[in-house]
C-alpha cells in the first residue's frame, strides 16, 4: 500500500543547500495493505519524519512514495493522521470536530451526522457528543481524534505515539479499541511509539530506526496469533528480543533538523 | 481573610470593593494632604461624587448637559474604533494570507505602536484642521496598530499541528483560511481589539482636550479647569472611568469568557 522507493529528506532553511546531514537517508520501504506496522527507535532517526512524508505533510527531497499506486502530493483524508496531543479544533464540541472532515468532503449535512455519530460510537464516546474539547480527559480526546478519521473512512491510519501522554490505563484500553477497529476495517497502520510493549502488543512488523545513513536498522515480522496477552510469556520474550535491538543503537540523537513540529 | 467567603457573588463583591476602597482613601488622603500643604481645595471623594450627582441630574457643564457630553464622545469614539477595527482587522487577516502583503506592509503597525497618541495632533491638525475629524484621526490611528498587529500574529501563530490536522481532513486552503486559522487565531483578535479599545478611549479624552470640538468628557474637562470647576473636572474623570470600565468588563471579558474559556484556550484552570 505504502511504497517507499530510496527516499532522503534533509530539512534546511534553503532548499538549493545539499550538504545539511540527512534525516533520512536512502530508504526503500514496502508496506503492504492492511498491514499493522509499528515504528520504533531512538528519538532523532526521523520515525516523525517518516510518517509526516507519508502523510504528505512534507516532502522528500530525493525519491519517491506512493499510496495505492499514487505519487503522494499532500495530506488527503485517506490517510488519516492521530497526532501525539489531540488537534481537536478547541471551538467545535465533539460531535462539530467529527462533522469537520465530514463536511470537507461532501458529505450531506444528514449523511454527515448520520456518519458523525456512527464514529462516535464506534469509539465509545457517543455520550459526549455536545462536550467541548476541553472539558475531556486526554484519552477521551484522543477517542475522538481517532472518530473523526474513521468517519471518513480511511485506508490507511498513520499514528505518532498517540497515546503516550496518556496513563497506563487509558492508553491499554485504547490500544484495545484501536486493535478491534483495525481488525474489523482492516486498515493500513503506521504507529510510532517508543514502548517497546506497546509495539509487541499490537504489530504485525515491527521496524527499528537508527540514525542515517542507514535508517532501517531491523523490520521484523510478528506472526504471532492474536488476541494477544500482555502478560503472556511470547509477549516477553518478544519485547526483550526488541529491547536487544534498541539497545545496539544509541540512545537519543542530535536533532539535524528545523522545521519539524 | 478573604478565603472565608466562600461563595462566589460574595467574592466577586469583594474583589470589586476592596480596590475602590483603596483607591477612595488614597484619593482622599491626597486631598487632605494637597489641601494643607498648598492651600487649595483639591475635591475629595465625597465632593466628586456629589457633583456628579448633580451633573447627571441635569445640571449643565460648559452649556451642555453631561449625557451630551458623554453621548457625543461615544458616538466619536465609535465611529473611528469602528473604522480601525475593521482597517485593522483587514490588514491582519491580508498580510497573514499573502506573504507579499506582509513583505510590503508588516512594518507598519510595529512603528505606529512607538508613536504616542498625542503626538499626531499635530498631523491631525494638519490633515483635517481643528474639529471632528481630527479627533477621529486619532482615535482611529492609536486603535488601528494593536489590532493589526494582534490579528497577524495571531493568525501566523496558529499552532501548525491544527492545520496539518485540518489538511488532513480535506479541508482546502480558502476553507482553511476562514474554518481554521480565523477561529485559532480569536484569543489573539479579542485582546488586540481589546487594547485597541483602551488605548482609543484614553486618546479620545486627551484629542478632545486639544483639538476641541466644543462638546465632549475630555473637553469638559479642560474647561473646567479654566473655569476653576475643579469637582467637575474630576467627576469628567470618573465618568470617563466608569465608562472604560463598562466596556472593558462588561463587553470584552463577558466576549472571552463566553468563547475562550468554554475551549480554555487562556487558562481559567481553578
Amino acid at each position: 500500500m505504502f511504497h517507499f522507493d530510496r527516499v532522503s529528506k534533509q530539512y534546511s532553511d534553503q532548499p538549493h543547500v545539499t550538504d545539511a546531514p540527512p534525516i533520512l537517508s536512502d530508504l526503500s520501504l514496502h508496506i503492504p495493505a492492511h498491514q499493522f506496522v509499528c515504528v520504533l527507535g531512538p528519538s532523532g532517526c526521523g520515525k516523525t519524519t517518516l510518517l509526516n512524508l507519508a502523510a504528505g505533510f512534507i516532502q522528500p527531497s530525493q525519491g519517491r512514495i506512493t499510496f495505492a499506486r499514487q505519487p503522494i502530493n499532500g495530506p488527503s483524508p485517506h490517510r488519516g493522521v492521530v497526532f501525539q496531543d489531540a488537534t481537536l479544533f478547541p471551538w467545535l464540541n465533539v460531535l462539530g470536530n467529527v462533522l469537520f472532515g465530514l463536511r470537507h468532503n461532501g458529505y450531506s449535512k444528514n449523511e454527515a451526522k448520520k456518519q458523525a455519530e456512527l464514529a462516535l460510537q464506534q469509539v465509545g464516546m457517543q455520550q459526549h457528543a455536545k462536550d467541548w474539547p476541553a472539558m475531556l480527559s486526554g484519552g477521551m480526546r484522543q477517542r475522538v481524534a481517532i472518530a473523526r478519521i474513521l468517519a471518513l473512512k480511511p485506508q490507511a491510519l498513520l499514528m505518532d505515539e498517540p497515546f503516550s501522554a496518556l496513563d497506563a490505563n487509558s492508553r491499554e484500553h485504547l490500544q484495545d479499541t484501536l486493535l478491534e477497529l483495525w481488525q474489523r476495517e482492516q486498515h493500513t497502520v503506521l504507529y510510532i511509539t517508543h514502548s517497546v510493549e506497546e509495539a509487541a502488543y499490537l504489530a504485525d512488523r515491527v521496524l527499528i530506526f537508527g540514525p542515517a545513513p542507514h535508517n532501517l536498522h531491523t523490520d521484523m515480522v510478528i506472526d504471532m496469533p492474536r488476541p494477544r496477552l500482555r502478560s503472556s510469556m511470547a509477549i516477553q520474550k518478544l519485547t526483550k528480543q526488541l529491547r536487544e535491538q534498541l539497545n545496539q543503537l544509541p540512545c537519543c540523537l542530535k536533532p539535524c533538523h528545523r522545521g519539524e513540529n | 481573610m478573604i478565603r472565608r467567603f466562600q461563595h462566589p457573588v460574595a467574592q466577586r463583591l469583594i474583589s470589586l470593593l476592596l480596590p475602590c476602597l483603596v483607591i477612595v482613601l488614597g484619593w482622599q488622603l491626597v486631598a487632605e494632604l494637597v489641601s494643607h500643604w498648598r492651600g487649595v481645595p483639591f475635591p475629595t471623594p465625597w465632593t466628586t461624587l456629589c457633583r456628579l450627582g448633580e451633573l447627571l441630574s441635569g445640571r449643565p457643564l460648559t452649556g451642555h448637559s453631561l449625557y451630551l457630553h458623554t453621548l457625543t464622545s461615544l458616538v466619536r469614539w465609535f465611529n473611528a474604533f469602528t473604522l480601525a477595527a475593521a482597517c485593522g482587522l483587514l490588514f491582519g487577516v491580508g498580510c497573514a494570507r499573502w506573504w507579499w502583503l506582509e513583505r510590503m506592509l508588516a512594518p507598519i503597525p510595529l512603528l505606529l505602536l512607538l508613536i504616542p497618541g498625542l503626538a499626531w495632533i499635530p498631523v491631525a491638525i494638519l490633515i483635517f484642521g481643528i474639529g471632528e475629524g481630527a479627533t477621529r484621526f486619532m482615535i482611529a490611528v492609536t486603535a488601528f496598530a494593536p489590532i493589526a498587529q494582534a490579528t497577524l500574529h495571531g493568525i501566523k501563530r496558529v499552532d501548525i499541528a491544527l492545520i496539518r490536522a485540518a489538511q488532513m481532513l480535506g479541508t482546502r486552503e480558502r476553507a482553511l483560511f476562514f474554518q481554521v486559522l480565523l477561529p485559532a487565531a480569536l484569543p489573539a483578535l479579542l485582546s488586540g481589539l481589546r487594547i485597541g479599545l483602551g488605548n482609543s478611549w484614553r486618546v479620545l479624552v486627551a484629542a478632545e482636550m486639544v483639538v476641541g470640538t466644543g462638546s465632549g468628557l475630555g473637553f469638559s474637562i479642560i474647561e473646567a479647569r479654566w473655569s476653576l470647576d475643579y469637582p467637575s473636572a474630576l467627576a469628567c474623570i470618573l465618568m470617563i472611568c466608569l465608562i472604560g470600565l463598562l466596556f472593558e468588563q462588561g463587553l470584552f471579558r463577558t466576549l472571552e469568557r463566553r468563547t475562550l474559556e468554554r475551549w480554555t484556550l487562556t487558562g481559567r484552570r481553578s
